[in-house]
């Protein structure tokens, strides 16, 4: 599922980062955003708001929709198969 | 402390070695950077490596391209995952956390400044303690009139204007220290009495906010609605410094990331958003005068609203996607608040003093070869369009070189009687929509280039006219006085 269908509150793990601009998907990563990574929704509207980590991201819908996530997490394993 | 290098996988630390190796120009960050940007494909660095590489930026390229296929789609998902760990071990020697229970009124604050119910009051509350009082009327009004008033043109100006005639003999250089548009009565008298306070009390507001990690939150509230325009939620930062300093905020646009962006949101700051010099003079003009002051503010945020929305239909390239950290919310720090609100001062200073100047050698000059006549006669026919009275046309030529120049020429003229109450709206209004000042219109074109900067212009010059027009049409066809 993508990041922009989980309900606020709950946890998920990072599958993919699948965003066509490669300008958005380092800064993704380079936030935290790395497959594998716990990530908690917190807000929905205007904007979406994660935290990962230490680190609070807000995202749009259109951003959202390009983020992958499992609500297994497997521990810093690297999926880049089907998003 | 040391600085710590993250060792990645061995197969990545291979091909980093590998292109490193190639390199050969000096440049300000370390080969094995460079590489590991290079094999991330950023694309900025990819240009100044094939510059600074001339001879054999091909093989260069050609190894980054064989690399990154080899290593695949992922590499730089595997970069990250190294740092992500290094940096996750490195905390974990160096820091504790305590467990807290419960929220903190800090991450409390954070939550209601992002979300709309909340966050809208919040706003307000900002824009009006902020902005209004503290930098309209605590710095525009107190202190101008401190200032301007009582230290420079009581005290200091007339002491000035006596020793320069007593001591200097030829009435032209007179004329150029101490004139009507001499360095000393328009240029130091205007930066260090008007627009000192203003722009003072302007970037301490904005460190403070800047500081206290309100601003993202504010970008990501207004993000859906900046859309609309061809924004993202992130390009509320240079539209609020705007409010402080058009041209420092049309520096400040490069934090944009598409060309776009950076395009649209450099248009609607020349456009439809007044500085704080402008908004300190035009704050005194519409004193006690809420429906102008209304009407005024209703016709830059439906020019903001309509002019945006038309410039992302028109203007080609990809959309702005929106992605930001939110830092937490804190309370900022006095010394550090000080130390950015005195060097972004120290900036401003080295950049808008010697334009302040050379307006007024070039006013000087055109006055004396004749040339100044000419130049405010042929406003004139702008001023009989709007309805004003001749001297206005003045008031937007001095606004040229200062757009404050100009609204503080209207507000000598309300002084003197000679406005009615609609053409002091009709004139502020065109003033605000106006051509920028000289010192935004270069680095407009620094930072767009001359055709965009050219295109900007041929665009505003005559949208100001036709809203004045129409507004001075529009007050006489409903028979509204002011």
């Amino acid at each position: 599922m993508s990041l922009a269908e989980m309900v606020i509150g709950q946890t998920a793990y990072v599958r993919t980062v699948a965003h066509p601009s490669a300008s958005t998907r380092h800064r993704l990563l380079s936030l935290g955003m790395v497959p594998g990574e716990r990530i908690i929704l917190e807000q929905r509207s205007p904007s979406f708001v994660i935290r990962v980590g230490w680190t609070r991201i807000a995202l749009d819908r259109e951003t959202a929709e390009q983020v992958f996530v499992t609500s297994e997490g497997h521990d810093g394993a690297i999926d880049t198969g089907r998003g | 402390m040391a600085p710590v290098s993250t060792r990645l996988d061995p197969e990545i630390e291979d091909a980093i070695t590998e292109v490193a190796a190639l390199l050969r120009g000096t440049y300000r960050v370390s080969h094995r950077t460079l590489a590991i940007l290079l094999l991330l494909g950023d694309e900025g660095v990819g240009a100044m490596v094939h510059r600074a590489e001339a001879a054999h930026h091909s093989a260069i390229e050609r190894t980054v391209a064989a690399t990154r296929q080899r290593l695949g789609r992922d590499i730089d998902v595997r970069i990250q995952r190294s740092r992500l760990d290094a940096a996750r071990e490195l905390a974990g020697k160096s820091l504790s956390s305590n467990t807290v229970t419960g929220r903190s009124v800090a991450e409390r604050l954070g939550q209601w400044c992002a979300r709309p119910w909340t966050g809208i009051p919040i706003l307000a509350l900002v824009v009006s303690v902020g902005l209004y009082w503290f930098v309209g009327v605590f710095g525009g009004g107190t202190l101008v009139e401190l200032l301007e008033v009582q230290l420079f043109e009581q005290r200091v100006n007339p002491l000035v204007v006596r020793w320069t005639e007593r001591y200097i003999p030829w009435e032209p250089i007179v004329k150029l220290l101490v004139g009507d548009y001499g360095i000393w009565t328009l240029g130091i008298t205007y930066a260090f009495a008007l627009i000192l306070p203003l722009v003072g009390t302007f970037f301490l507001a904005f460190s403070i906010l800047e500081d206290s990690g309100y601003l993202p939150r504010l970008a990501l509230l207004v993000d859906r609605g900046f859309k609309r325009l061809g924004l993202s939620g992130r390009a509320v930062i240079p539209i609020v410094l705007g409010f402080g300093c058009d041209t420092m905020a049309t520096i400040v646009t490069r934090i944009l990331e598409t060309k776009r962006e950076r395009m649209i949101a450099t248009f609607l700051l020349s456009l439809a958003i007044p500085c704080s010099a402008q908004l300190g003079v035009m704050t005194g003009l519409f004193a006690g005068k809420p429906t102008a002051f209304s009407i005024w503010l209703g016709i830059m945020g439906i020019t903001f609203l309509m002019v945006g929305w038309l410039a992302a239909q028109i203007v080609p390239g990809e959309a702005a996607g929106f992605v930001l950290e939110l830092p937490p919310m804190r309370w900022p720090t006095l010394g550090n608040v000080l130390a950015k609100t005195v060097s972004r001062m120290q900036w401003y200073f080295m950049e808008v003093v010697p334009l302040f100047i050379l307006a007024s050698v070039l006013l000087w000059f055109a006055e004396i070869v004749g040339a100044l006549k000419y130049a405010v006669a042929a406003t004139y026919p702008i001023a009989r369009m709007l309805g004003l009275p001749e001297q206005a046309g003045e008031a937007f030529l001095f606004g040229f070189f200062r757009r404050d120049y100009g609204a503080a020429g209207l507000y000598r003229m309300q002084e003197n009687h000679l406005l009615t109450g609609n053409q002091e709206l009709i004139a502020v209004v065109t003033l605000t929509l106006f051509l920028p000042c000289i010192a935004q219109l270069l680095v407009m074109r620094r930072e767009r280039g001359t055709k965009a900067a050219l295109a900007i212009l041929g665009f505003i010059f005559p949208f100001a006219l036709a809203v004045g027009t129409l507004l001075n049409w529009t007050l006489r066809w409903l028979g509204i006085q002011l």
